[in-house]
């Protein structure tokens, strides 16, 4: 079956300054511009929401995942609200980081994992139906543990690399426009903005993951996953990524995972608690921390065990 | 709190460990010198006979008959630069491509069939090559070719090449794979512009070394490419060859003729350094950082 949401999503690759610039009512909303290239055929959806139709909801419904005999993540419910930033916990080996991987079809990367239950983006199925995972790659962007610039481009061509895999390439200028408002976006344009030609493996590990965040903002991805991202890191670049989540929700929907408790409460609206692969709780941040309902997130957040 | 005493014992094993790591620290520097020894020895004597004849003559001219004074080697030297352009046009591609596939396929039978008999076609024997080039290329059209000289060199650096190339694609990490599919890349496209890029200033040197390797074989080109007294540049005909040079000039009676063949020899360790000397350059990838 072909859903109509997703053949748009298919086809959105069309990235052309010059036609966006030339749009009047579009110059001072560049979500609305976005959003319009994104979905050329859901103008309703646009007159709806404004300048939050890039701002999506992901929901997963009776996810599994596996891989090959070991069941990893048990059917598991969850909602990234638009306009919030939703961290997943839980000990070691729990499966969160399996979990997200599964909403942007990474999990099925791996030999011998698979996954079954749905996921969807407002609605749109991001299994089956003949979505390929590169589409939903391009719309659920993710950042990892270790920081991963490419080590044979520049810091300009990092942040540009995920533009460049789609048909229509945007002109140079537009580019430009593209390359500085992510990094601008990522909290790193000062630092780099006179040496984007330079490589970027000289920046240090907090400035090649910010450039990891942009890299994945510069494609304006509707949900943005980041798995641990500052589990590699100093202090004060785990600072200014924390500040960065924390501004982002604004634009993109966020999904986090960390080890970490005082981050998940620090950046995140939403807090999803998982054991053994089974999602126990979800509930907004301070509720999950103050008052969780099961006495096995209680367990957890008072550091009984993990 | 009192001193401490150290024993005796204790202070002769020092002086005994102490003694032992001089000694073993000595022999790892007798043994670095005698592994350089024989190359400053070879480029000594070589140098030593060779650079007398070396002249512009020698890269200019064409070799004389026996008796005449004067003459080079021009045609050789163009024709070991042709071969070696041919057998990296041959060898090179191949190689990388096999290397590609095996890093991407790492324990399928078939690659590992494949990494098996690039391992047993690496141990052939040079001549053998030769004689595989000469059945394939020189039989069916019954003369000898600068092609088929090629052909057998190259089909001697597609498994030098593919074993780099798997080996340098092997070390980049993981995480850049699933950086690029999360960005979207399509996996053709993240194996080329992301995995074989980043790869690349090592298997280039790869090649360079494969190159160096192959530029001074002799075995192969003995009926393949022939040689040739004469100036020839057509892939099709015998062509000329500075290890095949050496080699009738080294035989023969004549001690004219002897010295040429020391510097010929000194031509091509010439050509061999220039490209070992490229490869090291090479390693040094566009921002200055090797992988990982």
């Amino acid at each position: 079956m072909t859903e109509p949401g997703i053949v748009a999503l298919v086809g959105d690759t069309d990235f052309d300054g010059r036609s966006l610039a030339s749009e009047p009512d579009a110059a001072g909303h560049p979500e609305i511009a976005v959003a319009r290239q994104l979905f050329p055929n859901a103008d309703s959806r646009i007159a709806r929401s404004g300048a939050d139709a890039d701002v999506a909801r992901l929901e997963a419904t009776g996810l599994n995942a596996y891989f090959g005999q070991r069941h990893t993540v048990k059917d598991v419910t969850l909602a990234l609200e638009p306009r919030s930033v939703t961290a997943i916990i839980g000990p070691s080996g729990c499966g969160k980081s399996t979990l997200l991987r599964c909403l942007n079809r990474m999990h099925e990367t791996v030999p011998g994992a698979r996954t079954t239950g749905s996921v969807t983006l407002d609605g749109e199925q991001l299994y089956g139906g003949g979505t390929s995972a590169i589409a939903v790659r391009r719309h659920v962007g993710m950042v990892f543990q270790r920081p991963t610039p490419f080590p044979t481009m520049s810091i300009r061509d990092n942040v540009a690399a995920g533009l460049k895999t789609r048909p229509g390439t945007p002109s140079r200028a537009r580019l430009d426009e593209i390359v500085e408002d992510a990094l601008r976006r990522a909290a790193l344009w000062n630092e780099v903005k006179d040496r984007l030609g330079t490589g970027a493996i000289a920046l240090s590990g907090g400035q090649q993951q910010r450039l990891c965040i942009a890299r994945a903002l510069a494609t304006r991805p509707r949900v943005l996953l980041l798995d641990e991202p500052t589990a590699s890191l100093d202090p004060a670049s785990t600072q200014k990524i924390e500040e960065l989540v924390y501004d982002l929700r604004s634009t993109v929907t966020v999904g986090i995972v960390t080890h970490n408790m005082q981050q998940a409460a620090r950046v995140s609206d939403r807090t999803a608690f998982m054991l053994d692969g089974e999602l126990i709780e979800t509930a907004p941040t301070n509720t999950l921390f103050t008052a969780p309902r099961d006495p096995r997130t209680e367990a957890y957040i008072t550091g009984r065990f993990g | 709190m009192s001193t401490t005493v150290v024993p005796r014992s204790t202070r002769m094993n020092r002086v005994k460990r102490r003694g032992m790591s001089g000694l073993m620290v000595t022999l790892t520097y007798v043994a670095a010198a005698l592994a350089t020894l024989p190359l400053l020895f070879i480029i000594a004597h070589i140098v030593k006979l060779g650079a007398g004849a070396i002249s512009v003559d020698l890269f200019t001219k064409m070799p004389q008959p026996v008796g005449e004074a004067g003459g080079g080697m021009a045609n050789a030297i163009s024709g070991t630069l042709i071969l070696i352009g041919i057998a990296a046009a041959v060898g090179v591609p191949i190689g990388i491509g096999a290397g590609l596939y095996l890093a991407e396929h790492k324990r399928t039978p078939l690659a590992n069939t494949v990494r098996f008999l690039s391992d047993v076609l690496n141990g052939i024997p040079s001549i053998v090559m030769g004689i595989f080039a000469w059945q394939l290329l020189v039989r069916p059209v019954g003369h000898f070719s600068a092609l088929s000289g090629g052909v057998a060199l190259g089909a001697m650096i597609i498994p030098l090449v593919t074993r780099t190339t798997e080996e340098m694609i092997l070390i980049v990490p993981n995480s850049l794979r699933e950086a690029a599919l999360a960005l979207g890349y399509q996996r053709w496209r993240t194996s080329l512009s992301v995995i074989l890029r980043t790869a690349m200033p090592g298997i280039v040197t790869g090649a360079l070394v494969a190159i160096a390797r192959i530029a001074g074989e002799t075995a192969p080109l003995l009926f393949t490419a022939f040689g040739n007294q004469f100036w020839s540049t057509s892939l099709r005909q015998p062509i000329a060859a500075l290890p095949l040079q050496i080699f009738t000039y080294a035989i023969s009676p004549y001690d004219e003729w002897h010295s040429l063949a020391w510097a010929g020899a000194l031509v091509l360790i010439g050509i061999v350094l220039i490209i070992s000397i490229a490869a090291r350059f090479a390693t040094r990838s566009r921002f200055g950082a090797a992988v990982d």
